[in-house]
């Protein structure tokens, strides 16, 4: 079934239980990937999903088909996830002083330069490193990482989630990698 | 040959003609391009690839992030869909179900 129909688009405003049972069991367990692994725990992962389909459902009548339905979803998981996190301030909405640092000269060339790979043997411990450096990005980076990089949304799509252009959004992953590949770097080379 | 490569690419940008200069673009510009991939047009491919062929910092940044991307691709996803409970989202889809 095309679930971007008008067709179906219509079913869903005049709250047809049939094809709403249908979204929520094709995108609850997405959404639930999405929450997690934005370093949600079980407890805000539930919390953020059931306001988050509460809010879908009250809203439903307003969603104008412009973009995906998938769209109009996860941009409501995502402003609920960005609440949660405003009243826990578990992330800065502001970019990380080592972002503000400046990592090339005004020519644009390195002002330090990225080691060598040969000296950085990933192991076992890079996946620690990962996860803890991602918990401390940014919002909009850590959102922009997950979505492109671990869930493989289309950059369209990501950028009407997030309200951004394109250059934007590879700015953002740019320096999400950046942060994270510095990290590895460092960490990785204080062990040698 | 490290040496000779970084001050042709020191001269080059800083000598050639600004055509040139602009195509092959600052190691910032490359770097938001080794990051993020595709979203670039065949003209700014071949000139990207002259930068990186003369720039010695640019490869090793490249060849980190193809690391990573490697990494992250396999392994790390792995570790975290396993944080991923599928029964618990079903649990939650059928609460909503009922609600509506």
């Amino acid at each position: 079934m095309n679930l971007n129909s008008k067709d179906f688009i219509n079913r869903l405003k005049e709250r047809d239980p049939e094809s709403l049972s249908l979204i929520i069991d094709k995108y609850t367990l997405s959404l639930y990937k999405m929450a997690k692994k934005n370093g949600l725990s079980d407890e805000q992962s539930d919390e953020v999903l059931q306001s988050t389909w509460t809010s879908v459902l009250e809203n439903i009548e307003r969603f104008e088909g412009r973009s995906h339905i998938r769209t109009y979803i996860f941009g409501i998981l995502i402003n609920k996830m960005r609440e949660l996190w405003r009243k826990n301030k578990k992330f800065n909405t502001v970019e990380n002083p080592q972002d503000l640092e400046p990592h090339f000269d005004s020519t644009g060339h390195w002002l330090t330069a990225p080691k060598s790979p040969d000296e950085i043997v990933y192991n076992d411990q890079v996946g620690d490193i990962l996860k803890l450096v991602i918990d401390k990005l940014p919002e909009n980076q850590r959102l922009a990482f997950v979505m492109k990089e671990i869930e493989g949304i289309e950059t369209e799509e990501i950028c009407k989630i997030l309200d951004i252009s394109r250059t934007n959004l590879g700015v953002l992953i740019y320096r999400a990698k950046n942060t994270l590949r510095l990290s590895i770097e460092t960490r990785l080379g204080e062990d040698r | 040959m490290k040496l000779i490569k970084n001050i042709f690419h020191k001269i080059l940008t800083l000598l050639a003609p600004s055509k040139f200069r602009t195509g092959i673009g600052t190691c910032e510009e490359l770097a938001i391009y080794l990051s993020n991939g595709h979203d670039f047009s065949s003209y700014d491919k071949v000139f990207f690839k002259a930068h990186l062929y003369i720039c010695q910092d640019c490869r090793a940044f490249q060849t980190q992030i193809i690391k990573l991307d490697d990494y992250k691709n396999s392994k790390f996803k792995e570790i975290l869909e396993k944080t991923v409970d599928e029964n618990k989202a079903q649990s939650i889809a059928n609460k909503i179900k009922k609600s509506i």
